[in-house]
């Protein structure tokens, strides 16, 4: 494993599935894949089938603390780049066909969200990421090499970025970015191809700052429906804002002693909004706040907080659900391209991924029955099992737990992992080969392998007897140093891969 | 690993003294999460929100600390430079908003999880605490480790242009906090000749740069010739360091309290 010039790190995981607590999720434009990052910094592919069924294809390792968000990073669609962020400031880009990371930079600030934007430049188009987080700016990336082109920065009350929204509108011709400040200032900044192509490093400053009085904001949403108003989601209410001049149109109290933590339009007139405990709510709005209507705009200038709109429906998980030691990440995901999903998403923190399918039309009182899927749960249904490397010495007979490995060490010299386990016993293994033996199948690949007695405990390590068992665990390293991904398994596609 | 939801008198073959004993601790752990973990989260908010006031109106004995316009500079040459803030522009020390930000984001943590929550497990306590000492760390690391500069980022930062009448050109300056203290650091350059002799390497990135350090703007080449240092206490900003610290051992203590009885019994998920 330690060679001249390289080493390749190796991942193996037994048949327990690696914790995994959702800190953030990510849906592909296609839907081909949900994306989702992990409190511990790791990040999961998990194939999507076109009948919606997911399964983890690939564990990507590049970021050493929490992942705080995930973006798409590329618009066509040969190429599938994301990019990924985490606490301490680290931005990895990868490429999700093959789980490559393909440029890694640290900056000294952490992003709290970063959002796609793809502007033309002549015939070109070229890519740029926007983040916002904690600093005052929004920090506006080139989408390939994550270097820092210009910021667009606050003239007026210059504070951190709680969320903000591109908008793409067709009425104006022009992109622009609106944000919500921590002070509940709403900014606006153009983003049009003059100011894209100046990279002097100079800063954009906003075209309009706004007092909303909001606070705690969570979202900020553009109705690419009517293109006329905007969501913005604060943990005790959510208010709808007349995207032309953002005066309010209407504002919603949250009734439970629940906070909201995000939402999104989900047609021209109904949202959905949801807690910090994961249920959504799906809301039809009130006519003051539809432009088709007569009565659109009717309540601006009233002070007082409107009546609740009708609910429609509520999502939440199963009652049975598991106890969770943080609050779920949800998104929504309106897919552009046939057959036009409609997904609500939510990732807890015992490495659950639910999905529903949320109807076009109300009658259904539930969406569709979720799909949910734990990487545990599709650890278990690997046959032959997803292995360890020494699984094959764990399993006394007699007993139907393994034994835990709670220490190990690679001593390079003599190219030897020796692992010591939870009943006292020392296990030293050849490394090189048992990962050779993990890596490829095949009944010529033996291994040796040897166990010295260390504790009292009489641990049964007949080394002759144990059979050979083949290997799901496919780990495909690659060049990139230290920068490696795993893939997890992929049940019935080893033969293509080859 | 045994199933997190199983109760411990389902273990089996334990001792009746063993038993009882760890009745004993089950229903001393349900009292922690019941009971303790509030306690403790009221008193946190309490000391936070004692934090925040600092930050959002100091008290009116301080005011001259922030509202001070006036900067005299005795120099080596005793000649006396006078400047004052523009009153047009607002210029803030980003290490101030950030600190506050990130004392708010753990208020709002904290707010989220009132009296009426009931916790389960503890490592859901644990997560918690971990996030709000992520940012009480932040914040506190915001006020006692400033930027570092280099001499083009300073000469061309916000802070420059913030001055009546502006700065001349052989003048920098450079405000910061570090711990609780207003610091204010005043650099004076002499542009080098471009047939000068010395050897040009530019300065890298420092709080304090000392003279001879070298940086080139604008196909100018500089060196500083003098620095001068200014620094007083701002008393709001030390109390604010005291509440911190108090904060984050309230934290570690809640940590350390749920971790007594992991040790004890390992079976049950925290």
């Amino acid at each position: 494993m330690s060679g001249n010039n390289l080493v390749l790190p190796i991942v193996l995981w037994g048949r327990t599935a690696p914790t995994h607590c959702i800190s953030s999720l990510l849906v592909l434009d296609d839907c081909s894949a949900v994306i989702t990052g992990c409190h511990d910094g790791q990040i999961c592919l998990w194939d999507m089938t076109p009948e919606l069924q997911m399964c983890p294809r690939a564990m990507l390792f590049g970021h050493t603390s929490s992942i705080t968000c995930l973006a798409k990073a590329s618009a066509c669609a040969d190429k599938q780049y994301i990019v990924s962020a985490s606490e301490n400031g680290e931005m990895c880009l990868w490429d999700v066909n093959d789980g490559r990371c393909i440029e890694f930079t640290k900056l000294a600030c952490a992003h709290a969200d970063i959002q796609f934007y793809q502007f033309t430049i002549g015939t070109q188009k070229e890519g740029r990421l926007l983040c916002n987080g904690h600093y005052p700016e929004i920090l506006v990336l080139d989408a390939t090499s994550l270097e820092v082109l210009y910021s667009l920065v606050s003239k007026i009350s210059p504070d951190w970025i709680s969320a903000m929204s591109i908008i793409r509108s067709h009425r104006t011709q022009e992109d622009t970015v609106v944000a919500v400040s921590v002070t509940g200032i709403l900014k606006v900044w153009i983003i049009t191809a003059e100011v894209s192509r100046m990279q002097d490093l100079d800063p954009v400053f906003e075209e309009e700052s706004k007092p909303i009085h909001v606070q705690s904001c969570q979202s900020i949403s553009f109705c690419n429906f009517t293109q006329n108003s905007l969501l913005v989601v604060c943990s005790k209410y959510w208010r709808v804002l007349d995207a032309a001049d953002y005066s309010l149109l209407c504002s919603v109290p949250c009734e439970t002693d629940q906070s909201w933590t995000g939402g999104d339009f989900i047609s021209a007139d109904k949202v959905i909004v949801w807690t910090e405990d994961g249920c959504s709510y799906i809301y039809k709005l009130p006519p003051s706040c539809l432009s088709a209507s007569e009565h659109f705009r009717s309540d601006v200038g009233k002070t007082k907080e409107g009546a609740v709109p009708p609910l429609i429906y509520k999502v939440s998980e199963q009652p049975d659900k598991k106890l969770l030691i943080c609050p779920p990440v949800t998104c929504f995901f309106f897919s552009r391209r046939e057959p036009f999903h409609k997904l609500l998403l939510q990732g807890d923190s015992g490495g659950r991924l639910s999905l529903w399918s949320i109807p076009d039309r109300s009658p259904p009182p539930q969406p569709s029955t979720p799909g949910h899927l734990t990487l545990q749960e599709s650890f278990d249904r690997l046959l032959p099992v997803s292995s360890g490397i020494i699984d094959q010495l764990s399993v006394l007979p007699g007993k139907d737990q393994p034994i835990k490995v709670t220490a190990s060490v690679y001593i390079p010299a003599q190219g030897r992992l020796v692992c010591g386990r939870e009943d006292g016993s020392i296990i030293l293994v050849p490394a090189t080969q048992t990962a050779i033996v993990q890596l490829l199948q095949g009944e010529h690949m033996l291994r040796r392998g040897e166990c010295k007695e260390s504790a009292s405990e009489s641990t049964e390590c007949s080394l002759c007897t144990y059979t050979f068992c083949t290997f799901s665990t496919v780990l495909r390293l690659l060049s990139r140093i230290y920068r490696t991904v795993v893939i997890v398994h992929e049940a019935g596609a080893m033969s293509e891969k080859g | 690993m045994l199933n997190p939801q199983r109760s411990l008198s389902e273990l089996p073959k334990m001792s009746s003294t063993s038993q009882v004993e760890r009745a004993v601790l089950e229903e001393e752990f349900n009292w922690l999460l019941r009971e303790e973990v509030h306690a403790v989260l009221k008193q946190l908010q309490d000391v936070l929100k004692e934090a925040s006031r600092r930050f959002a109106l100091p008290s009116p004995g301080l005011e001259t600390q922030l509202k001070q316009e006036n900067f005299i500079l005795g120099s080596s040459t005793s000649q006396l430079l006078h400047f004052q803030f523009r009153d047009d522009k607002q210029w803030k020390l980003q290490q101030i908003q950030d600190a506050r930000n990130h004392l708010n984001q753990a208020l709002h943590l904290l707010s989220c999880r009132d009296e009426t929550y009931h916790f389960k497990t503890g490592a859901e306590v644990n997560k918690l605490m971990d996030a709000v000492m992520l940012q009480l760390t932040r914040a506190r690391n915001r006020l006692t480790t400033p930027a570092s500069l280099t001499l083009p980022e300073l000469a061309t930062g916000g802070l420059m242009k913030m001055f009546n009448p502006p700065m001349p050109g052989d003048v920098m300056v450079n405000f910061y906090i570090n711990l609780s203290k207003l610091c204010l650091t005043v650099y004076q350059l002499h542009v080098l000749p471009p047939n000068t002799t010395k050897n040009f390497k530019p300065a890298g990135s420092s709080v304090v740069h000392n003279p001879g350090a070298m940086f080139e703007l604008n196909n100018n080449r500089f060196e500083v010739s003098h620095v001068h240092k200014v620094e007083c206490v701002v008393p709001w900003l030390s109390d604010a360091l005291v509440f911190f610290t108090i904060s984050l051992q309230l934290c570690q203590q809640l940590k350390d309290k749920i971790s007594v009885f992991s040790s004890f019994w390992n079976s049950r998920s925290f």
